[in-house]
């Protein structure tokens, strides 16, 4: 097992640098003190966000363990420069989250596709900010939505239901649905890349 | 679907909130178009930073060890010798035949799966046409227990498989493919445990793709029924 002491730890709420492909090369080699490096980096968010979704404290130990060692499986054809590790890692456990939801309900599952990597374009705000920073920049832009929109999001990325589910739950046409998702995200946008 | 339908659904694509056809159809659309990553790469922005919404949770002390406990198996299984198996958390492990092609039990490369990485898939497709019409085959996966869908696209030599769910081989045994000519079997290699994989495959004559469970290392007959299929013709 190889073995990396001398690498500090990765803090929480760093930028993203050359650190995630640091470790990303450990991962790698299946350098164990990396795999730990980033539990300890993003266990917290990772977990959070798993509860957030499935509500229950084992399912969420289960998704976090399982996108660790998913991202760690993956390392080989992932690229950190396309995308940071922790979204990647985030993504990963968001759609364990949502599957855990739709196999309790019966529905059919998400094809999974977990390296898929935020496309280079996309600005990842980790670059300007802090993560506490960046927290705080979300959940306001979240919260400054019209509720209509702010359910759509909500209902779909934290309470994993499908778009129709979602214009179901709320009583609305699809294309309304559709309208508040876009719109929702478009406004989001342009709240969160200006502050 | 057109470039308009498949905007029309983008937010909710980036927000993994479609039903599996759709999400199929729109990834499918996307390998091949570049008309939408810049409205794409806008809605990722917002979703990429949505977890950050949820409250960060202090996650149980002993599930780090636990992890950790999970990877150390893991990783001893994969350099065992005809390591193949099941994981301790019960899933298919790693079949190792991308990130570790030196180990000596692989040797027998002629048995396993010719993996290209997705990238590479990727790029196929963005250099042909592709698409919606460009697949010479796209059938779903049936077997007990399966959902997992099968691409072939002839003029690359290309096969896809997305396996969503399968129920875990035994221990020590492994998932083959194969291609079946005229009720003839031929190997197409030992399937990793990836998701998805992306491999070269001359199909061409072949009526069913056929996925078996074998003992480590692949045989060169199926030994027993199909788990999965998918109909070619």
């Amino acid at each position: 097992m190889p073995s990396s002491q001398s690498d500090p730890p990765v803090a929480a709420g760093r930028t993203i640098d050359a650190e995630d492909e640091r470790l990303l090369q450990r991962l790698r080699r299946d350098d164990r003190d990396a795999l730990a490096a980033m539990y300890d980096a993003y266990g917290r968010v990772a977990y959070g966000l798993a509860y957030r979704v499935v509500g229950d404290s084992s399912d969420a130990e289960d998704i976090v363990q399982e996108s660790f060692l998913s991202l760690w499986r993956q390392a080989e054809r992932l690229d950190a420069e396309r995308g940071s590790v922790r979204s990647l890692l985030l993504t990963i456990v968001h759609r364990r989250s949502i599957d855990v939801l739709r196999r309790r309900s019966g529905r059919p599952e998400q094809v999974l596709d977990e390296a898929r990597p935020i496309p280079s374009s996309a600005p990842d705000p980790v670059e300007y900010a802090s993560q506490a920073e960046e927290r705080e920049r979300i959940r306001s832009a979240l919260k400054e939505l019209p509720p209509d929109q702010r359910a759509a999001i909500e209902l779909t990325y934290f309470g994993g239901l499908t778009i129709a589910e979602m214009a179901e739950h709320e009583g609305i046409p699809l294309g309304t649905a559709k309208s508040r998702l876009r719109l929702g995200l478009e406004r989001m946008r342009k709240s969160i890349t200006t502050r | 679907m057109n470039c308009e339908q498949i905007s029309d659904l983008l937010p909710a694509y980036a927000l993994d909130a479609l039903d599996r056809d759709d999400q199929l159809a729109v990834r499918e659309h996307l390998a091949s178009c570049r008309r939408h990553d810049r409205e794409l790469a806008d809605f990722q922005t917002v979703t990429s930073s949505l977890p950050l919404a949820a409250d960060e949770r202090e996650s149980p002390a002993h599930l780090r060890s636990r992890l950790l406990a999970a990877f150390d198996t893991e990783v001893s299984a994969q350099t065992a010798p005809g390591g193949a198996g099941v994981s301790s958390t019960g899933e298919r492990k790693v079949v190792p035949l991308v990130r570790r092609p030196a180990f000596g039990w692989l040797a027998a490369a002629a048995l396993f799966v010719a993996v290209i990485g997705l990238s590479v898939w990727n790029v196929v497709l963005q250099t042909d046409d592709g698409g919606e019409g460009g697949w010479t085959v796209s059938a779903d996966l049936t077997g007990e227990g399966v959902d997992g869908h099968f691409w072939y696209l002839d003029r690359n030599q290309l096969a896809v498989v997305s396996i969503d769910s399968m129920p875990s081989p035994g221990p020590a045994r492994v998932y083959q493919a194969w291609g079946i000519y005229d009720g003839a079997p031929v190997s197409l290699g030992v399937l990793p445990d990836e998701e998805t994989v992306a491999m070269k495959a001359d199909l061409e004559g072949a009526s069913t793709f056929a996925i078996t469970e074998e003992p480590a290392g692949g045989s060169d007959q199926p030994s027993g029924d199909p788990v999965a299929t998918a109909d070619l013709t």
